[in-house]
């Protein structure tokens, strides 16, 4: 059907390897049968992709809680652990509500690598750097 | 070159309107740069807030302030807000169907707002407290922090009634369907800051 | 802030005090006499100019055109015209303000003639204007016009979101203007160091005008940094690759990278010393947990980027004036473009450099220093491309190689006492002179200022259609070269004598000799902008003679030279295909320039949108109202953004349509000129034979 229309900005797709001719190619000699299992199948993916997603949140969240609120550890290694769940946390999250996936052709994951890497220079430099000051100037700074 | 790779998770224009997948793709892009500029901004915040920690001044710290199942109720009706916008997402994406989209924003909004009660009931305890922003370093910090992402749910909620609003007027068309890809976007993201301000303010400060 | 405060003052803390000249009329001592006609002569400049602008505009009938083909107007190519226009009006004041404090300085032996707060509001505004209201507009509207000429595109990704970017920088700039005829301005300096600009220390409105210009400046900057890089990622040619893209645009891709991840350090500085001003909270007080010092660190997470977001877009321009000046392919084009990515990298890893005084440990600033000096590996690279690039080449001496040569032997010395700042040890001997001060205009007004004013006379012809005249560019580009090294290498010295920066008065008769000197050198740079103006003025006189309407007038390389000068609205009647870096100089050398497409297409265009205009204009009321406390008019600013906002999604109807009949006019009307020029070959360059078409295949570069 839509693979006849000409469509001006079609070589820049084709170029950044975004083709919808390509695309239109691959799924037109499906029958429409096929197409609408297929999207159901997707859609039934997908619905499973958020309810894990909602479980290990669960877990995750749940988890660091009530060792905090039990206090089953010392203080140190709970900070550990409530940073390790944090973390994993946070990657459920990209992965399964952002729906990020490491093999998507898309901008967004190295844009995400980079910001992460940034705010790790920007909140690292400033932890650091100010908590060394108030260490030399004894400001009421310790956690 | 799977069905998957050619086409934006979560969107479903149809597959005539390849100029409009183009457009969208720009669209979510645009809005991942700025969700992430966004994130340097709660970093700096997150960054004062951990060095003024201790900065209490013989004011109420942490562990006067904070009520840890208030906060336990607001974590869960945020991750529980996530879950419906992401059902949302998919009656947007498959379902071409407003009502369902409808009710699933809506069930979200109540969701995001039940969050918003309970940390403004939160701030006002502490205020009652003395625990006012002027009191201490900490104080300003903390109160920095925590409105800053109540403020970011609060314009993310007003833009889901707008939301409900557009499809009134219009139904779904591509404006909305986008529209409602973005706010899914910032609401997921507002969730994962929310994990940061949960471990980092609240169970970090009381371990 | 309660309902009864609003019912008693409506005007919050505005009264006839926050005139300029009313302590002269007050006091009539001799330095408030001196000082309240300066201040109040600055501020009738602003309202005679506002005034005659207004008028000229009625008279000439213009209002409607102004509004309805200028501000409301998505077009990056008009919008980009108007953040230079900002800019050029900036850069007279803060030049203006530069010749008083040198004078000041050189008869400020025991005293001077301004008032140390006057001083202080100087030196505040300069900067604050030279970095935010100048330098950023200026750039901002280079790339908006370039960039996407560069890459084959309509326009950028989210037209209306940039006009709404050139409103809030057009906002932030008036509200700095306004300071001038209302209340006075920071004296804090251009990065308002608290506890000084603290309610406590400054209880007056300077801060809070320095507070909100920045944050609205800094919110339009990084809407600005989002929309440019996602155009350059999003909406590139067919064949356009990254590394085919000009190094003009690659710059502009790495600032915006860069405006996009410093300026939400900088929102947060603001943001909190407005809510220490405004709410009492305690980030940066003395009192209370305050800790002063994470304002710098917050500060200079933006600042030391923002060094770069200011150059980089320069270092870029030189690429290409080098390039099209020398008639070759820019050398080391990937190495070139390793090294701005370097630059960009890097330079958010270096920002203790700008405290190393703080009192952190010598570790902390070791990895600092080192950190900083690494940057001098890239920038050198780049250095000797552009030798490299010249080598060998056809090179023209116009006004924009003038420019980029007189920048490569400045800078380098710039660079290297860059260096010499970056070793910590160093840097406490030296920190708060005037050495600093001559470093960094050392690499300010050459690497930024003079690649900007390059970029002007380059891009000029495109833009208006006429070259500007060689002979004035010339004259201004010699005294802002001579001017510029006569105003500053003295300060080298004085600081190294030990004059601290900012200072209203010195004691030490060795001092003036050379503040002098500085003195003239600030006079010739006056002379310089003076130039700039006549130049503009005698180029409009002649503009028939000089006009480029085949687009090319200086054998130009790429894309933005293929199209007419002035480029139509669309920008390309069909979007080009790229197949080579340099795209058009390729295309001319295989002789497939000036192209009748096959088939004409309809073109979408965004409708024109008063959202720029308008939350431009609740941003600057809104800040106003905050300034002076006046709170129901932030209340009602303030629901006016959202209202707008919101209505704003419920518009549809946002494309129009521009029928490919009229395009296909429009180009054959274009190359019908370009058949009827007489190309021209590079010793013609600046003669009135000049129509815009190059000579190809004529004498040249040898590689």
């Amino acid at each position: 059907m839509s693979e006849q229309v000409h469509y001006p900005d079609e070589q820049a797709r084709d170029q950044r390897g975004e083709s919808w001719t390509v695309f239109h190619a691959a799924i037109a000699p499906l029958k429409r049968e096929e197409k609408m299992r297929a999207q159901r199948r997707e859609q039934r993916q997908e619905f499973w992709s958020y309810c894990w997603g909602l479980v290990l949140a669960l877990v995750l969240t749940l988890v660091p809680f009530a060792m905090v609120y039990w206090a089953v550890l010392p203080r140190f290694s709970l900070l550990i652990v409530i940073g390790v769940f944090a973390l994993a946390q946070i990657i459920v999250h990209i992965r399964f509500f952002l729906r990020i996936g490491v093999r998507q052709k898309r901008e967004d994951l190295q844009l995400i690598l980079f910001s992460a890497l940034l705010l790790i220079i920007m909140v690292a430099g400033t932890i650091w750097i100010m908590f060394n000051l108030a260490d030399r100037m004894s400001m009421p700074m310790h956690p | 070159m799977s069905y998957e790779t050619f086409r934006y998770p979560g969107l479903n224009l149809g597959r005539a309107h390849p100029e409009a997948h183009d457009a969208a793709e720009t669209l979510m892009f645009g809005f991942w740069v700025f969700m992430m500029s966004d994130a340097i901004l709660f970093g700096m915040v997150f960054g004062t807030y951990v060095i003024q920690l201790d900065a209490t001044a013989g004011g109420p710290g942490p562990r006067d302030i904070y009520d840890i199942k208030s906060v336990l109720i607001q974590t869960m009706l945020l991750l529980a807000s996530s879950f419906t916008f992401g059902m949302a997402s998919l009656s947007n994406k498959h379902k071409g169907s407003p009502p369902r989209l409808l009710a699933w924003l809506v069930v979200t909004l109540l969701l995001g707002v039940g969050f918003l009660v309970f940390e403004v009931r939160d701030f006002l305890s502490m205020f009652d407290m003395g625990a006012v922003p002027s009191r201490s370093g900490f104080l300003s910090a903390f109160f920095d922090l925590v409105p800053l992402h109540g403020l970011h749910v609060t314009c993310a909620c007003i833009w889901l009634i707008c939301l409900v609003g557009q499809i009134a007027r219009y139904g779904l068309d591509t404006d909305v369907k986008l529209s409602v890809m973005r706010l899914a976007l910032f609401w997921h993201f507002l969730d994962i800051i929310w994990i940061a301000i949960f471990s980092v303010v609240y169970l970090a400060g009381l371990a | 802030m309660n309902a009864a405060a609003i019912i008693e003052q409506p005007l919050g803390r505005l009264g006839m005090d926050s005139l300029p000249f009313w302590e002269m009329l007050q006091h009539p001592t001799e330095e408030n006499l001196i000082n309240g006609f300066i201040g109040g002569g600055a501020a009738c400049v602003v309202v005679i100019g506002i005034v005659v602008v207004c008028a000229l505009i009625t008279f000439f009938g213009k209002w409607r055109a102004l509004w309805s083909e200028w501000l409301t107007s998505p077009d990056h190519k008009k919008i980009g015209i108007m953040y230079v226009v900002v800019a050029l009006v900036m850069l007279a004041r803060a030049v203006i303000e530069a010749i008083l404090m040198r004078l000041q300085q050189a008869v400020g032996l025991g005293g001077g003639f301004l008032a140390p707060d006057h001083f202080a509001q100087l030196f505040s505004t300069h900067g604050t204007i030279m970095i935010f209201f100048m330098a950023m507009p200026f750039l901002i509207g280079v790339i908006n016009y370039v960039m996407p000429l560069q890459i084959g595109a309509r326009d950028v990704s989210f037209p209306v979101l940039n006009s709404i970017s050139l409103g809030l920088t057009a906002a932030a700039a008036m509200l700095v203007m306004v300071s001038l005829v209302i209340g006075q301005f920071s004296t804090g300096g251009w990065f308002g160091y608290p506890p000084y600009t603290e309610t406590a220390f400054t209880p007056d409105v300077g801060p809070d005008y320095w507070i909100w210009a920045l944050t609205l400046s800094s919110v339009g900057t990084t809407l600005t940094g989002i929309n440019f890089a996602v155009t350059i990622y999003k909406e590139r040619a067919p064949g356009m690759t990254l590394m085919r893209m000009p190094l003009f645009t690659w710059t502009a891709l790495c600032t915006s990278i860069l405006m996009i991840f410093a300026m939400p350090p900088l929102t947060v500085a603001t943001a909190q010393l407005a809510l220490d001003r405004y709410l009492g909270f305690h980030y940066f007080t003395n009192a209370l947990g305050g800790n002063m010092m994470n304002f710098m660190n917050l500060f200079w997470l933006f600042g030391h980027p923002e060094v770069y977001i200011l150059i980089l877009p320069s270092f870029g321009i030189y690429s290409e004036v080098v390039a099209t000046f020398s008639g070759k392919a820019l050398f080391g084009y990937r190495s070139l473009v390793l090294a701005t990515m370097t630059i960009a990298v890097l330079s958010f890893t270096v920002w203790v450099h700008h405290f190393f005084t703080m009192g952190q440990s010598a570790n902390i600033n070791a990895v600092f220093g080192i950190a900083s000096m690494l940057i001098g590996i890239p920038t050198g690279v780049k250095i000797y491309e552009w030798m490299a690039t010249m080598y060998r080449g056809r090179v023209r001496l116009t006004v924009p190689m003038v420019y980029a040569i007189g920048f490569i032997l400045l800078f380098v010395l710039g660079g290297i006492t860059g260096i010499i700042l970056a070793n910590p040890a160093i840097d406490y001997q030296v920190h708060n002179t005037v050495f600093l001060v001559a470093h960094f205009h050392n690499v300010a007004i050459p690497g930024v200022l003079f690649g900007l004013l390059a970029g002007y006379h380059f891009w000029f012809p495109k833009v208006f259609g006429f070259r500007l005249d060689e002979r004035w560019g010339m004259i201004s580009a010699l005294c802002w070269l001579f001017g510029f090294m006569l105003a500053f290498f003295p300060l080298y010295a004085l600081g190294l004598m030990g004059l601290p920066r900012r200072t209203v008065a010195y004691f030490n008769p060795a001092y003036q000799p050379l503040e002098i000197v500085a003195f003239l050198g600030a006079l010739l740079i006056g002379c310089a902008l003076l130039a700039l103006l006549i130049q503009g003025w005698v180029s409009i006189k002649h503009r028939n003679e000089n006009r480029v309407f085949a687009g090319d007038p200086w054998d130009g390389r790429s894309l933005e030279w293929a199209v007419s000068a002035p480029p139509p609205e669309y920008n390309f009647p069909v979007l080009p295909v790229v197949n080579d870096a340099d795209a058009f100089a390729a295309a001319k050398e295989f002789g497939v320039a000036y192209q009748q497409p096959d088939e004409f297409v309809d073109i979408k265009l965004p409708r024109n949108s008063a959202m720029g205009p308008v939350l431009g204009g609740l941003g600057f009321v809104m800040a106003f109202g905050l300034v002076w406390h006046i709170w129901w008019l932030v209340i009602v600013c303030a629901l006016g953004t959202l209202a707008a906002i919101i209505v704003r999604g419920f518009a549809r109807d946002t494309v129009q349509t521009v029928p490919a009949s009229v395009v296909k006019e429009e180009h054959g009307r274009w190359l019908d000129a370009v058949q009827h020029a007489a190309a021209i070959s590079r010793a013609a360059e600046c003669d009135p034979a000049n129509e815009g078409l190059a000579e190809q295949g004529a004498a040249g570069a040898t590689s």
